[in-house]
């Protein structure tokens, strides 16, 4: 078996609301998938699923061989699957060192592995000069990169990037866009929910294009860019770039 | 960096010191009395701080766990003539058994909700042991007996041993505090406590730490109950089961600094020493002490926030401030 | 059958001073996001005015209660702009333990001027005497207490719904920020709920002295009862606090008629835990 992640059918309902119907696709092991839709399309409720902060009304989702539809979030982050949020969570109490240092500890107990991990993985992410200083103080670019680094820490096999770009300036992204790809050098593979098309297209292996809770169109981003029912309904909505 | 290890060993000695003149000194009943409720409190005050401190959840309710660990030495003595060395331990093993339960079920609310839910379980506790005969009732129980050997049976004459025993305690709880607050589990209570949805998106079964810190934290109030028992040989729910009690005990933590390794014992000092001098010297007036403990607290936990433990790290930072703006001065 | 009536009826009145002093707890809570441990000691500070006229001009506490009212609302806005201002910019622990301490001071400043001992009103009351309905026996004057909570409740409705400093109120418990970007002053709406709660508190307070004694830490009771009736009913919810300080007074009285009244308060407890455990947010809370 190839794919590291396989959703089947993936359904979620809000009392009456379809926010995921019927969502099926895969990620192969290395790639970088994008997840792209209109808001409200469901694209948070995807991940949220996957990484197990709710649990599907139906369908199935198997990460690396592993049933994880009706597991918890803490157990989903120790099988590999690391996440950012759209809103970034950053333990304000703690520095960012601790912060990536609590990713860190996921797979030991030592706290010595762990704070070199942890160095290493600040260091890779570039986040070495604020190491010290408190998370609190972080501005929402270093804040998502904070996100990436504790995400990244916890050794995922599997990496679900919630709108890293979003708030960014042009060299910010390019910088984001560098890490992104350092990571998957690593073999790390990744899913991720952008807006900004530019960046979709240019590092994305495919495309999953989600409407109103649905599969809009799965394929390569020229496949995607071409298919008709998907410009249609969203880039020929003139939202480029939002 | 050598020369600094030197120096803190230099400190530590210091306060050892410190710590075993000071009896000697301070050679009345009354000087011993103090400083056995400071380390009583200071230990009450480390425990809370596990699951109200490292882990966020303010638990309104301690005053169970102090009261199940003073009744342990008392029962335990009573019914199985069991010395207080061994039924402290018991106590401990009882308590962290109740909250798990306890916990299990109120750790699952948040905020004002978790800390009514606790202040509930613990006023019904009170009142069982108020309904509970086998207990003592709301008389409560005396334990005092001139027949039991004193060192087997912890029931000193001189107030001075209790002081140097509850001290080598204290200083045992705090080398434990010390190393914990380095370990992974306390860094990822700090986590919880910060956010919990990051620290379950990290892997940590926030549900199952929370429930442990909990348990710890029983466990370390409990202990501070069976040496108040030891200590005052009486007690009754409405010494040591009051909500105020609970409450107190929240404060010593806060007022020390919440979260911190030695904040609870710095609160513990501070505030032992308040409402143990406002007792003695103004309770001729009914009720004046407690009003100006009060005032007190108030003013202290609104001017310092932060716990007495950041005191010097305010001063740092304003007399840098002073420096900075001394250097920029002259530019103008 | 009659019996039960009764419990029922006794069970509204007592309910009734819950729902008071919840439906101030209620109010500094969804307004401030503060638990005020001090809301006992307001009803405490108000059964003493109401003693104080009674003993000195020979009120009744109906009529001393727009005083006691008053006194409350004063204080109210004394405490807010000395202490509880100051305190909301620190951490939400300290608030609660700041609320605390006035408790205390509060109490014992009680103890310390007007003595420790229990105290009922010394001059005849006027409104008092029974109604016999044959099935049911009701005292007037505790009458009083259940047609205050059901004005006060009524007004407070009134207040928050159609006034201007109302809406500005239910604005800032929102969203501070925002109100305060529409131009509303949050300082201003905190300092009107924070008195307001103590003004409700004390007219309760005066209602209470038909028939209840009062001591300097007569509050406390009410104070940890007013707690889980505000979390019962669904946070900020002031229709919740009231039905359920309501409710738990029949439910207590229920209890203590026909089971045991030691158990009576275990009872009202295992009621409130098993409700949140099922509506983490209350019966009435959204």
């Amino acid at each position: 078996m190839n794919s590291i992640l396989q959703v089947n059918d993936a359904t979620k309902k809000f009392s009456g609301l379809m926010a995921n119907e019927g969502i099926t696709f895969h990620v192969d092991r290395g790639e970088i998938v994008g997840v792209v839709g209109p808001n409200g399309a469901g694209k948070t409720t995807l991940f949220n699923s996957l990484s197990g902060v709710h649990q599907l009304t139906r369908g199935s989702i198997i990460f690396d061989g592993i049933d994880i539809t009706k597991l918890n979030s803490h157990k989903i982050c120790k099988l590999g699957i690391g996440r950012t949020f759209q809103i970034p969570q950053a333990i304000v109490t703690l520095t960012v060192e601790e912060n990536v240092l609590i990713g860190a500890l996921c797979h030991t107990n030592n706290m010595k592995e762990a704070r070199q991990h942890a160095d290493e993985t600040i260091e890779v992410c570039g986040l070495a000069a604020l190491a010290k200083k408190p998370a609190s103080i972080l501005n929402v670019a270093q804040k998502k990169r904070l996100e990436i680094a504790r995400a990244y820490a916890t050794d995922p096999k599997l990496l679900l990037l919630d709108e890293t770009m979003a708030g960014l300036t042009a060299t910010e992204r390019v910088e984001s866009v560098k890490l992104i790809e350092k990571i998957n050098a690593k073999g790390v593979s990744i899913l991720m929910i952008e807006h900004n098309m530019d960046v979709v297209m240019r590092v994305s292996n495919r495309v999953i294009v989600l409407d109103a809770g649905k599969v809009l169109a799965i394929g390569t981003p020229e496949e995607v860019t071409s298919n008709e029912a998907v410009i249609n309904a969203y880039l020929g909505g003139g939202k480029k770039d939002a | 960096m050598k020369k600094l290890s030197s120096k803190r060993y230099l400190l530590w000695a210091g306060i050892l010191v410190i710590l075993i003149v000071l009896p000697l000194l301070f050679n009345t009943a009354f000087s011993h009395h103090i400083m056995t409720m400071m380390c009583i409190w200071a230990l009450l005050g480390m425990g809370w701080n596990f699951i109200g401190g490292y882990a966020g959840q303010i638990s309104n309710g301690h005053a169970i766990y102090y009261a199940f660990g003073a009744y342990a030495n008392a029962m335990l003595l009573q019914w199985f003539n069991l010395s207080p060395w061994i039924a402290m331990w018991v106590g401990c093993l009882l308590s962290a058994g109740i909250a798990f339960l306890i916990g299990k079920g109120l750790l699952r609310f948040r905020g004002h909700v978790f800390a009514i839910a606790t202040m509930a379980v613990a006023e019904c506790v009170r009142l069982i042991f108020i309904n509970t005969k086998a207990v003592g009732g709301a008389t409560g129980v005396y334990i005092f007996s001139a027949k039991l050997n004193p060192i087997l049976y912890m029931q000193f004459s001189s107030t001075r041993t209790y002081v140097y025993l509850y001290m080598a305690i204290v200083v045992c709880v705090l080398l434990f505090v010390r190393w914990l607050n380095k370990t992974k589990f306390c860094y990822y209570l700090r986590a919880i406590n910060g956010n919990e949805t990051a620290a379950e998106s990290a892997g940590i079964n926030a549900a199952n730490y929370k429930l442990l810190a909990y348990m710890l934290s029983a466990v370390i109030v409990s202990l501070a109950g069976s040496l108040y028992m030891q200590f005052m040989l009486y007690t009754d729910p409405s010494m040591i089961l009051t909500s105020n009690i609970s409450m107190m005990i929240v404060l010593v933590t806060v007022m020390g600094g919440v979260g911190t390794v030695y904040g609870p014992i710095i609160g513990a000092i501070v505030l032992t020493y308040i409402s143990e001098y406002t007792r003695v010297y103004l309770s001729h007036y009914n009720g004046l002490d407690m009003v100006i403990y009060g005032v007190l607290v108030i003013l202290i936990v609104l001017f310092i926030p932060d716990g007495l433990i950041s005191i010097p790290g305010r001063i740092k930072r304003r007399r840098e401030r002073r420096h900075t703006a001394g250097k920029e001065a002259p530019a103008k | 059958m009659s019996v039960f009536l009764q419990g029922l009826y006794e069970g509204i009145i007592n309910g009734s001073i819950l729902a008071l002093i919840a439906m101030g707890i209620a109010l500094v809570w969804g307004v401030m996001n503060i638990l005020s441990f001090s809301q006992g000691e307001f009803l405490m500070l108000g059964m003493f005015v109401s003693y104080y006229a009674n003993r000195l001009l020979g009120l009744d506490p109906i009529v001393a209660m727009p005083l006691s009212a008053l006194v409350l609302f004063v204080l109210g806005i004394i405490i807010y702009k000395l202490i509880i201002a100051r305190a909301l910019r620190g951490p939400i622990l300290s608030q609660r333990l700041i609320t605390f301490a006035l408790s205390m001071v509060l109490v014992y400043s009680a103890q310390l001027f007007f003595g420790a001992e229990y105290k009922t009103l010394s001059n005849p009351v006027k409104f008092s005497g029974t109604i016999d309905l044959g099935f049911l026996t009701i005292a007037k004057q505790k009458l009083v207490p259940f047609l205050l909570a059901l004005i006060v409740a009524g007004l407070l409705f009134w207040f928050l719904r159609y006034t201007r400093m109302g809406k500005a109120i239910q604005a800032t418990s929102m969203d501070r920020y925002a109100a305060g970007l529409v131009g509303i002053n949050p300082d201003r709406a905190y300092t009107i709920s924070f008195a307001l709660a103590s003004a409700v508190a004390g007219a309760a307070g005066c209602a209470l002295t038909y028939y209840y004694y009062l001591y300097p830490n007569v509050g406390a009771t009410f104070q940890l009862w007013g707690f889980i009736a505000v979390a019962m009913g669904g946070f900020g919810s002031i229709t919740g606090a009231f039905l359920s300080g309501l409710l738990m007074g029949i439910a207590d009285t229920l209890t203590g008629l026909y089971v045991n009244t030691a158990i009576k308060y275990i009872g009202v407890c295992v009621v409130f835990l098993v409700t949140v455990s099922f509506r983490p947010k209350g019966i009435f809370g959204k």
